[in-house]
């Protein structure tokens, strides 16, 4: 398969201002679905909360689930600290205003959300559920992977990053560098190069 | 060459001798040629061939040709090899070498019974012949032990014989007499007894007629076992019409295997003749499919060596539409259509023994049989063995004399099980009956998942350890895990009625990690009881000789390796980690009971 290749999706935001990673609000956006994991997002939640008060959960979004993640909060004794704003069109502020993206997902693909993060410079903790994830991400460098489903080790990296302001500038500049590899005119670039390849390669054939 | 066609080329005639004859010539041609240009390795490297692919493909079908080919071959055979430099056979793969060497000593029966331990790939070897042991050494016969080059031909000691279980042997036997009796055919023979090993003198058998095409079907006639000096004789005498009912036409050929239980070991014996005493007797047969489908069975030697009976048609209709019928099947639609059918067949039979066939049938039509009151079915980790909570509460009913009927689920082997219980085979039709009939079930994992339990039956999870680790849904992989799984999960731990706790951190960890919605049975662990107040009364049983007692005051503390998880199948490679972290020692589960 040496002559296979993937073209990925190019970074369609163009942010205008960056997040300063100084608003203590972790934020997670997406579909409230099972799919999704918010209810495993709760639950790493439970684990860091109490040591950070002053910090937030956002999460963005409506679905499927949300009557359950309300109970499932309120059952966890989060209320004070988890919000509900529903869907948003405004990426930018949603972004901007938080210090730490949390991607939560049990399945994704190639996750446009973590382009986005990385994008307005947010840090982001994500779960190994795609090969996706490693795709975008290098653990340590520009974000923190945890083990699918493992609750534990996502609240540890959510702690990491909340008790360490250092951390999250540095793990967000390196998103926000390593993400101009998705750059519209960097994949302008690659899909004009393979058109030439394929030209040239028809044009001495015949 | 036409495979399969009218006539076929002479060298795939194997039933004719000529077809060896021409063989032998063709490699006495070739012999001359290398004389003539002095070839001698390449001749040496031509006769191993010859005894290990050419001798032995003749040898192979041996048993299932009449008496007076037998004679023939072993004649033409023999002075061809009588030719051949004996060293030769020291290249050769070690039963061809012994076949050969046999056949230069005149004797066919040791060369045949070293083809049939040298059988084709795949296949099983039997051992039909009773090894000798000479010096602390094992020899396939004592026909040269005064030759070095005999000896060393003839050892077999390496094989195994004299040390390989017994129930791992696949034994020869013969049959020597085939008669009727009245209405009853009675059929007798003996089975060799390689170095006097099966010593019990008690041994019992079955008969087995197997269908050839189909693994599993069988039908089964109780057969005498005899221990007759150093030889084992065998007898049945049934019934045929009665016991043998073949399909027809799907089930052509049955092969004839004895099974012999010897104290704890069944050896499985395949069956030949050598001579003709199965000749000629008809026993009568009525396939399902009726009479045209074939009247009689008739027993002949089949290539492999097996004794076995076809069908054939005798009387009419069956003369008649009996060959038509095969020829139909042998045109090109019949062809098809016979492969198509077959094709169903095997469909239907896959279907009918599914798992989510009896599941199916367990929730819709089982659980509609009225309960049986005082009926109990116990499991243990998933029916591998008789032990822990659902043990200790079996006997504990059993010391009280309740009248409860135990029914244990066991897997694999019903070994080790209690005398005084019924047992099922774990996803059996009967398991799955007793489950359904059942007033309680009691187990320490999990009875299969998708099983509805009826408001009728108590389900009495006794679980098996405390958590030490994150349970259920609190587990990483369950987590990450599908909607779909986590509702089996659900549905399958909503089952339980009582689950036996022993301490709050079993409510803590297992209950809520395992999303538990039946009040948990705060009545410790019934495994435990000897232990502690329990102890007097049990003092004595076999199963307590292993168990520790550290009995203080009132609480009992007991070290117990951690079980295996049984919400979900791990793979072989994690299984190896936790294994190996076990053996370490790092994870150990701790057991408090407080006595009340």
């Amino acid at each position: 398969m040496s002559n296979a290749g993937a073209m990925p999706n190019p970074v369609h935001v163009t942010p205008a201002s960056f997040s300063p990673r100084t608003e203590p609000v972790v934020v997670r956006l997406g579909r409230l679905s099972f799919e999704k994991g918010q209810d495993m997002l709760l639950e790493a939640w439970a684990e860091v909360a109490p040591r950070h008060p002053a910090w937030r959960l956002r999460l963005y979004g409506t679905g499927p689930e949300e009557d359950a993640l309300r109970r499932r909060t309120a059952e966890l004794g989060l209320d004070a600290s988890v919000e509900f704003p529903g869907a948003t069109s405004d990426l930018e502020s949603a972004l901007t205003g938080a210090s730490v993206f949390a991607l939560s997902s049990r399945e994704e693909g190639f996750p446009m959300s973590i382009i986005e993060a990385m994008a307005y410079g947010l840090p982001t903790v994500a779960f190994d559920c795609t090969p996706g994830v490693r795709e975008l991400l290098t653990d340590g460098h520009d974000g923190l992977i945890v083990t699918p489903g493992n609750v534990i080790e996502f609240a540890a990296a959510l702690d990491r990053l909340m008790d360490d302001g250092r951390l999250r500038d540095s793990l967000g500049e390196a998103a926000r560098a390593s993400v101009r590899r998705y750059a519209p005119d960097a994949i302008i670039d690659r899909w004009e190069r393979q058109f030439a390849l394929v030209d040239l390669r028809s044009s001495t054939s015949v | 060459m036409v495979p399969g066609g009218e006539t076929l080329s002479i060298t795939h005639r194997r039933a004719e001798l000529r077809s060896f004859a021409d063989r032998l010539e063709v490699h006495r041609r070739i012999d001359a040629t290398f004389r003539a240009h002095g070839a001698t390795e390449l001749a040496r490297l031509k006769n191993v061939k010859f005894v290990n692919h050419d001798l032995l493909l003749y040898l192979r079908e041996l048993r299932g040709r009449d008496p007076e080919y037998r004679g023939e071959f072993l004649a033409l055979a023999r002075s061809y090899l009588a030719g051949m430099d004996a060293t030769v056979l020291e290249e050769c793969n070690r039963l061809p070498a012994i076949a050969g060497f046999m056949i230069r000593e005149g004797d066919l029966e040791a060369a045949m019974a070293a083809a049939d331990h040298a059988p084709k790939k795949n296949g099983t070897p039997t051992l039909s012949i009773e090894p000798i042991e000479h010096e602390g050494r094992i020899y396939w016969s004592d026909a040269a032990l005064e030759t070095e080059l005999g000896r060393r031909i003839l050892d077999v000691t390496d094989l195994g014989i004299h040390s390989a279980p017994l129930g791992t042997l696949r034994l020869g036997g013969r049959l020597s007499a085939m008669r009727w009796e009245g209405r009853e055919l009675v059929l007798a023979g003996d089975v060799v007894n390689p170095l006097g090993r099966i010593a019990d003198m008690e041994p019992t058998g079955t008969l087995e007629i197997r269908d050839r095409r189909r693994k599993d079907r069988a039908f089964k006639v109780p057969a005498t076992v005899r221990y007759e000096g150093g030889r084992i004789g065998w007898q049945v005498r049934f019934a045929p019409a009665r016991r043998i009912r073949p399909i027809g036409l799907v089930d052509q050929t049955w092969g004839l295997w004895l099974r012999v239980r010897t104290g704890e070991d069944t050896i499985t014996v395949r069956l030949t003749s050598t001579g003709t005493v199965h000749d000629g007797v008809a026993v009568p047969v009525r396939p399902r499919l009726s009479r045209i489908a074939g009247d009689r069975l008739e027993a002949y030697v089949a290539e492999s060596g097996e004794l076995a009976l076809r069908i054939v048609g005798r009387r009419f209709p069956a003369r008649v539409t009996l060959p038509l019928l095969r020829r139909a099947a042998r045109t090109e639609p019949g062809r098809t259509w016979w492969r198509s059918l077959l094709r169903v067949e095997k469909a239907v039979l896959r279907r009918v023994t599914a798992r989510a066939t009896k599941i199916a049938v367990f929730n819709r039509i089982l659980v509609r049989l009225p309960v049986k009151k005082g009926t109990v079915v116990f499991e243990s980790h998933l029916g591998t063995q008789y032990s822990d909570n659902p043990k200790y509460i079996h006997r504990e009913l059993r010391e009280r004399g309740t009248s409860h009927q135990a029914i244990w689920s066991y897997d694999k082997s019903g070994r080790g099980f209690p005398e005084d219980a019924k047992l099922v085979r774990r996803g059996s039709w009967a398991y799955f009956h007793a489950l359904a009939r059942a007033e309680f079930w009691v187990d320490n994992q999990g009875f299969p998942a998708r099983l509805t339990k009826r408001r009728q039956t108590t389900y009495i999870q006794t679980w098996h350890g405390s958590a030490f680790k994150r349970m259920g849904f609190d587990e990483p992989t369950v987590k990450q895990s599908t909607e779909k799984e986590h509702l089996r999960l659900r549905q399958m731990i909503g089952r339980f009625d009582h689950f036996l706790v022993r301490s709050e951190h079993d409510v803590g960890t297992l209950v809520r990690g395992l999303g538990v919605t039946a009040e948990p049975l705060r009545a410790g662990y019934p495994r435990n009881d000897p232990l502690t107040g329990g102890a007097r009364r049990h003092r004595g049983h076999a199963g307590d000789r292993h168990e520790p007692r550290v009995v203080r005051g009132d609480t009992g503390v007991v070290p117990v390796p951690a079980g295996e998880t049984p919400l979900r199948r791990r793979r072989p490679a994690a299984r190896a980690h936790r294994r190996r972290r076990r053996r370490v020692g790092v994870r150990r589960h701790v057991q408090r009971r407080r006595h009340a």
